[in-house]
């Protein structure tokens, strides 16, 4: 569905990207982890054209979309959830999911999403008619999500959903997660939460420094000895405790 | 007792006219972060359509006049502003103010540097008796108009999807992107409602002044910065109180001040402003757009 | 030899810029009739005002319209200093008697007037301080009108919109020459020194140099007065180089017009302020010309008003759309870029290529492009970018 190949993207002299790869396919939760600085949100800016790359191809459904502008590339089907959540902090919740509707064709429809989402999401439900920002931080996101959902995404990417939440909020966010991969939907995950978001997904990409260092299914990465390595710079060989006391803690929570 | 109700209504007069012009410096303000100096030569080519069209019906003039203003003001964000959109605020800003001059100048260019003068609307230019205070019809128009302009912009920007959609890129341009808002269909609406204020101020200051100058827009809309820096730049409420602000103070000082300093009255004013901002750099009312920018 | 390493590497670009402006003042100087030559001094006066609005605008980053101010404030203060007492008591009755009995020679008159407008500068400097770069840029507009309203209405000091006249003219080419050259090179000292660097790091990177400890406010501040200063001595000058005054010459159109050469030129370099303004200045001219009529053989183009402006107006559309930078892109011209162009040139063998650096705008083009670091590859996110079509 989505097929980035040897993707190059410079800001002025720093190469951010240097030639990555990678391919989410209808129906799939796809990771894209690495630390801070590894070029993951350069990579979703270059996929919905807030950044132009230097070289590479991005094809979405078979066509290229590489200098597309953003408000094009979500009528095409792709909706991104930027870091930070940017929610329109001065708009009401309402209106908020009104803007995320406003893409679609079917005004009535889209009306009635919205009243859904708002069952959907009952944190936000009860405080429709208040100003988005002031929201706690998780529902915030879950607006933002919800926001980007309104519009039926063919392929849903979600940029550092957990940064600077508490943990039992991030908990929630990932419970969320869970339920869009239970419903089917696409969706491209990065995060720097890295061993969590390789539980929940299908397949997971390790980006470090501009480069794809690791791929596969999530067994395998997880259980990769250069996953940690990677991740926390920690040597190859390390100890791999973190992995197995983190294991058995998020998969427990990301069902309730 | 009778001075003072006339001063509140030459007051609130001027504080409309005020506000038409700075409404639409700071619409466009709020969706592009630039201050469009070129305003006041939006202005500048109404005043001269309605005077060189002088012997056209009056509704016809108007049809005219806005079809005009507001293609202009579209046409000058296609071709000068589209460019520069990118290239930061101090490019745009230059750009605004080059536009401005350009414009300037080119009606000198081709309507020749004398003034020309006409009537627009006669009717305007009586009076009526509102109790005791002695209203120019002129004065209540603009007044009435304002009070209409400002619930139509509102429940343009409230109720509209367009106007939820130009709310949202006011905040963060970027996530709006991200949700589907097209820029530069947002952009190119927001230019043609300032056209529509614009062709509206260029109604009622011709219709006062009954003269044209290339720099007819320049005075009224250098005070129109300073209601909309007053208010604080990106508000539209702001800029519509900096406005009223502006309008009593310019009055308060035409009465009070002693009769050889009056003509520093705009001196004073604009050193008020400069006092203002000392006090409350975002303005009177700071915008959560404007706080980011910090 | 040392000396000339040091030359090269950190003194070359004044001398360059110097022996630029001497070259082109005297060319133009002596090829031209008394008209021309008047015209050569005003721009030089031009020159150093557009270098007073680059110390500010160009170190700082922050946008100013009313530089201009201080050079109105310049110009009738040292009017004031210098024209004749008796002259002053005749003309001027209304003027108080302390500022009547006054009376300065030529350069004390000049410097005492930029002093004026760098105090009056220094005492705005604490409110601008605190305000954002936005607000502070049309602070500045305030300041503008505000003079300009006082010049025009305070009679019993600028004798009103009648404006000063009898000031003596003391500003001949040599003069304005030798105080281009000084300006250039005190300026290029000013950037250059630790106070300079810090200037400009405020310009780069606020935050980030208010993280380095850094005071923002302050070093803006002092690039407001110091641009003053040089504002007001481009004032005194051209009050002595014209002998009359009148606030009109210190308002918007003016003020457009120096903007114009410096953006031209490019904001952020001293480079792009010296050939701004000879670029200007000659495009100006040939406008001009133009303006007034020119028949070419059997077709007579009649002369249109306003065609100067409007031309200079297009001219700084097209820079700012094509190259928002200037033609420098904010750099400094220097022995080794001139070095390495002409390298280039003998490369790509054109001889037709101009041989100096500031002959033609293509030439300071490449010239910049060579001392360019960031490659064209960057392309940072631009927020709202205007229409990017596939393919296009």
């Amino acid at each position: 569905m989505l097929a980035v190949t040897d993707l190059v993207v410079r800001y002025g002299q720093t190469t951010a990207l240097h030639g990555v790869s990678f391919a989410v396919n209808r129906g799939e939760v796809v990771a894209l982890v690495g630390p801070n600085g590894a070029g993951k949100t350069t990579a979703l800016k270059a996929i919905v054209g807030l950044v132009t790359p230097a070289s590479g191809s991005i094809e979405f459904d078979g066509a290229t979309i590489v200098k597309h502008k953003p408000e094009n590339l979500l009528r095409r089907g792709i909706s991104l959830v930027p870091e930070g959540r940017h929610i329109f902090a001065s708009l009401t919740v309402v209106e908020n999911l009104a803007l995320g509707a406003a893409t679609r064709a079917d005004r009535r429809a889209a009306k009635k999403d919205v009243a859904a989402f708002l069952d959907r999401f009952p944190a936000l439900g009860r405080r429709r008619r208040s100003q988005a920002g002031k929201l706690s931080g998780g529902e915030q996101q879950q607006l933002a999500i919800a926001r980007a959902l309104i519009a039926q995404p063919e392929l849903l990417m979600l940029d550092e959903p957990s940064l600077g939440l508490a943990p039992l909020v991030v908990d929630q966010i990932f419970g969320v997660v869970s339920e869009l991969r239970d419903a089917g939907t696409t969706v491209l995950l990065v995060e720097q939460n890295a061993t969590r978001a390789v539980e929940l997904a299908d397949r997971s990409y390790v980006l470090r420094t501009g480069e794809i260092v690791l791929e596969g299914d999530s067994q395998t990465v997880l259980n990769h000895e250069d996953f940690l390595a990677s991740y926390l710079g920690v040597a190859a060989g390390a100890p791999g405790a973190p992995v197995a006391s983190g294991v058995p803690a998020a998969s427990g929570e990301v069902t309730a | 007792m009778n001075g003072f109700l006339q001063g509140v209504v030459d007051a609130l007069a001027l504080g409309s006219l005020y506000a038409i012009f700075a409404l639409g410096i700071a619409l466009i303000f709020s969706v592009l972060k630039m201050i469009n100096f070129a305003h006041s030569e939006l202005v500048t080519i109404g005043a001269f359509v309605l005077i060189l069209l002088a012997d056209v019906p009056l509704i016809i003039r108007i049809l005219i006049l806005v079809v005009v203003v507001v293609g202009a003001a579209v046409l000058m964000e296609r071709v000068a502003f589209r460019p520069v959109r990118g290239a930061g605020q101090t490019t745009m800003l230059i750009t605004s103010f080059a536009v401005s001059y350009l414009l300037q100048n080119a009606a000198i260019l081709i309507f020749g540097p004398d003034l020309r003068s006409g009537s627009v609307w006669s009717v305007l230019n009586e009076s009526f008796m509102l109790g005791p205070v002695r209203i120019l019809n002129l004065n209540a128009l603009t007044i009435v108009l304002t009070l209409v302009l400002l619930v139509a912009l509102t429940l343009f920007l409230r109720k509209t999807s367009i106007g939820l959609q130009m709310r949202a890129a006011a905040e963060d341009f970027t996530t709006a992107r991200l949700v589907g808002v097209k820029a530069n269909r947002i952009i190119a609406v927001a230019f043609g409602i300032s056209g529509l204020l614009a062709a509206i101020a260029s109604f009622l200051l011709t219709a006062q002044t009954g003269v044209v100058t290339n720099t007819i827009g320049v005075q009224v809309v250098l005070m129109a910065f300073v209601a909309t820096i007053l208010g604080g730049m990106g508000s539209l409420s702001g800029a519509v109180i900096g406005a009223f602000v502006l309008g009593a103070v310019s009055v308060i000082l035409q009465q009070l001040l002693p009769l050889e300093l009056r003509p520093f009255r705009d001196a004073f004013l604009f050193a008020a402003v400069f006092v203002v901002l000392v006090v409350r750099p975002g303005g009177l009312i700071v915008t959560r757009a404007s706080r980011a920018r910090v | 030899m040392r000396v000339l390493g040091f030359v090269r590497r950190s003194a070359s670009t004044p001398i360059i810029l110097a022996l630029l402006v001497a070259l082109v003042t005297i060319v133009a100087n002596s090829a031209g009739d008394a008209s021309l030559r008047r015209i050569v001094v005003g721009a030089v006066v031009n020159m150093i005002a557009v270098i007073g609005i680059y110390l500010f605008i160009g170190l700082t980053g922050v946008f100013s319209f009313g530089q201009l101010a201080f050079m109105a404030i310049g110009a009738y203060a040292t009017a004031i200093f210098t024209v004749p007492v008796a002259t002053k008591r005749a003309l001027f009755s209304a003027m108080p008697e302390w500022l009547a009995d006054i009376n300065l020679p030529f350069i004390p008159g000049i410097l005492a007037g930029a002093l004026v407008a760098a105090v009056v500068a220094f005492l705005l400097s604490f409110p601008m301080a605190r305000m954002q770069p936005l607000s502070a840029g049309l602070a500045t507009l305030a300041i503008l009108v505000a003079v300009y309203t006082v010049a025009g209405n305070w009679t019993a000091v600028t004798n009103g919109s009648k404006g000063m006249s009898a000031i003596p003219t003391n500003t001949t080419m040599p003069v304005a020459l030798i105080a281009v050259i000084l300006v250039i090179i005190a300026v290029w000292i000013f950037q250059q020194s630790g106070l300079g660097l810090r200037i400009r790091a405020t310009r780069e990177d606020a935050v980030a140099a208010r993280a380095i400890g850094i005071k923002v406010g302050r070093e803006r501040g002092i690039a407001f007065v110091a641009s003053a200063f040089v504002m007001g001595l481009a004032g005194g000058l051209y009050a002595q180089l014209q002998g009359t005054l009148s606030p009109d010459a210190f308002f918007l159109n003016q003020t457009f017009l120096l903007i114009a050469m410096l953006v031209v030129g490019g904001l952020n370099s001293l480079t792009g302020a010296v050939i701004g303004t000879i670029l200007i200045t000659a495009f100006r001219r040939v406008l001009q010309v133009i303006e007034a009529g020119v028949d070419i053989g059997p077709l007579e183009i009649p002369g249109r008003p306003g065609l100067t402006e409007v031309g200079i107006g297009i001219a700084l559309l097209v820079v700012l759309a094509l190259r928002s930078s200037g033609l420098t892109r904010g750099t400094e011209v220097s022995w080794d870029s001139l070095v390495r162009f002409g390298k280039r040139l003998t490369r790509r063998g054109t001889p037709s290529a101009a041989p100096t650096a500031a002959a033609d705008p293509e030439s300071v083009a490449g010239l910049a492009a060579a001392e360019r670091t960031t490659p064209e590859t960057a392309t940072a996110e631009a927020v709202i970018e205007p229409e990017r079509t596939p393919g296009a």
